[in-house]
């Protein structure tokens, strides 16, 4: 007995290396992926509040080119609703009408909190379930696709940034709707990757990528970026860098998009993978 | 001021840099450096290995809380606070020693802060980047940000070093 006390006395600073370290890594993998976070819940609070006063700072120094952005995106806007009006619906709002059933609603929101240094990037947007966000919206800026809604609280939801390892998204070519996936390769927080388009398809510099349709997270058609580099061939498929069109370092305003018919779609396709 | 007393302010010090300052910066994906590690590395050289750990496991958890990375500087904090003795007995010699004394540049000399930093900087650093990542793909890339992270980092906290001693 005396000897063993004595062993636990000689190592235990070892001891408690080993007992702090198990803690960290149970906290590690208890947030693989943000969820769950438990002092996100304590002192969320405290640390949103934080960095939400540190963005703001910021973003009162990027006024002058939040506001150039802003009026691009009305112009654009305006340009498409002429004669659409009832169609294009920017409040989080219903339309109510019988020839046209909306798809999807935008919930605007701003950006308090933002990273890009990581390889695992987050944002945190100043919406949470009280304004009608719920985990797996797409979010958009108004350039184009910035990322999946993971994690919601009343008045604040954490969003996984396009710049994350972990981000996944099925795009294609606006010009001939060949599909393909896009990741990010975490060097850089202009570009990312996409793959596995077919390896007979043409691709010239400058082609735009947009997402498609298939994961009922983001709509059809929303802008990822536009082809940067000569493709590269690897087994019968063709990967390419491309240069994002939402500007990462720089990102303020954003929108959630809400899917009306997300449920009733995951539903089926779920019924016929039971099968 | 008492000693205890200097240890908090500096804590809060790097606490808010860090938080307000570096994590702001985003220079790029390549160089994030991460000053508040000195914290671990200025306490004094006599204190108990126990509250070492305990000191950087705290100050870990603080990081995390702060950025969102739950786990991933606690960690990284906690290797770099065990790995201390050793690192201090290899730099260190007898006649030195004096349990009293901070690691400093007053203290020990310029060359001798500058080693101990790199190297105290690099194992946080290590720990930290690949458990962020989390994965071996691109292990050449994580660790040319680990070498190029630590650089800035010991740089920073060299600067740091040499505005506390001169003030």
């Amino acid at each position: 007995m005396r000897s063993l006390i004595n062993f636990l006395i000689r190592h235990s600073s070892l001891i408690l290396f080993l007992f702090l370290e198990g803690i960290a890594i149970i906290m590690l993998s208890s947030t693989h992926d943000y969820h769950n976070s438990i002092t996100t819940n304590i002192f969320g609070g405290v640390a949103t509040h934080l960095n939400s006063s540190v963005q703001g700072v910021k973003s009162f120094t990027h006024l002058r080119q939040i506001n150039r952005q802003l009026s691009y995106e009305n112009a654009v806007l305006r340009q498409k609703s002429e004669g659409t009006q009832k169609i294009l619906v920017m409040r989080d709002s219903t339309v109510t009408d019988t020839i046209s059933r909306q798809l999807y609603s935008y919930i605007p929101a701003r950006v308090v909190s933002n990273s890009v240094n990581k390889q695992k990037n987050y944002f945190t947007l100043d919406r949470g379930f009280s304004s009608g966000i719920t985990n797996g919206m797409a979010v958009i800026s108004p350039e184009g696709i910035a990322g999946v809604v993971v994690r919601t609280s009343q008045n604040f939801s954490v969003v996984m940034s396009v710049l994350n390892l972990d981000f996944r998204q099925s795009v294609k070519f606006r010009k001939n709707e060949y599909f393909g996936s896009m990741t990010w390769t975490g060097s850089n927080h202009s570009f990312i990757e996409v793959s596995e388009i077919p390896h007979h398809v043409v691709v010239t510099e400058g082609d735009t990528i947009v997402t498609t349709g298939f994961s009922a997270l983001f709509p059809e058609g929303v802008m990822v970026g536009t082809v940067a580099g000569e493709p590269v061939m690897g087994g019968n498929f063709l990967t390419m860098k491309v240069k994002l069109a939402t500007d990462f370092k720089n990102l303020s305003y954003v929108y959630v998009i809400k899917n009306f018919y997300k449920g009733e779609r995951r539903g089926l396709e779920a019924e016929l993978t039971n099968e | 001021m008492s000693k205890p007393v200097k240890y908090i302010i500096l804590f809060f010090l790097l606490m808010l840099l860090q938080i307000i300052l570096f994590n702001n910066i985003q220079f790029s994906g390549y160089i994030n450096p991460y000053v508040y590690v000195m914290f671990i590395i200025v306490l004094p050289i006599g204190l108990p290995t126990w509250a070492v750990l305990l000191l950087s496991f705290f100050t870990g958890l603080t990081v995390d809380t702060f950025s969102g990375t739950l786990g991933v500087h606690t960690f990284a904090c906690v290797m770099a606070g065990f790995l201390r003795p050793q690192l201090l007995a290899l730099n260190i010699t007898h006649e030195a020693y004096n349990p009293a004394y901070a690691p400093s540049i007053k203290n020990n000399g310029f060359r001798w802060f500058l080693v101990f930093t790199l190297m105290m900087v690099f194992i946080h650093h290590l720990s930290l980047f690949y458990v962020e990542v989390f994965r071996f793909t691109g292990f050449f890339r994580t660790l040319l940000r680990v070498l190029l992270s630590t650089l800035f980092t010991t740089f920073f906290i060299v600067l740091f070093d040499l505005f506390r001693s001169h003030r």
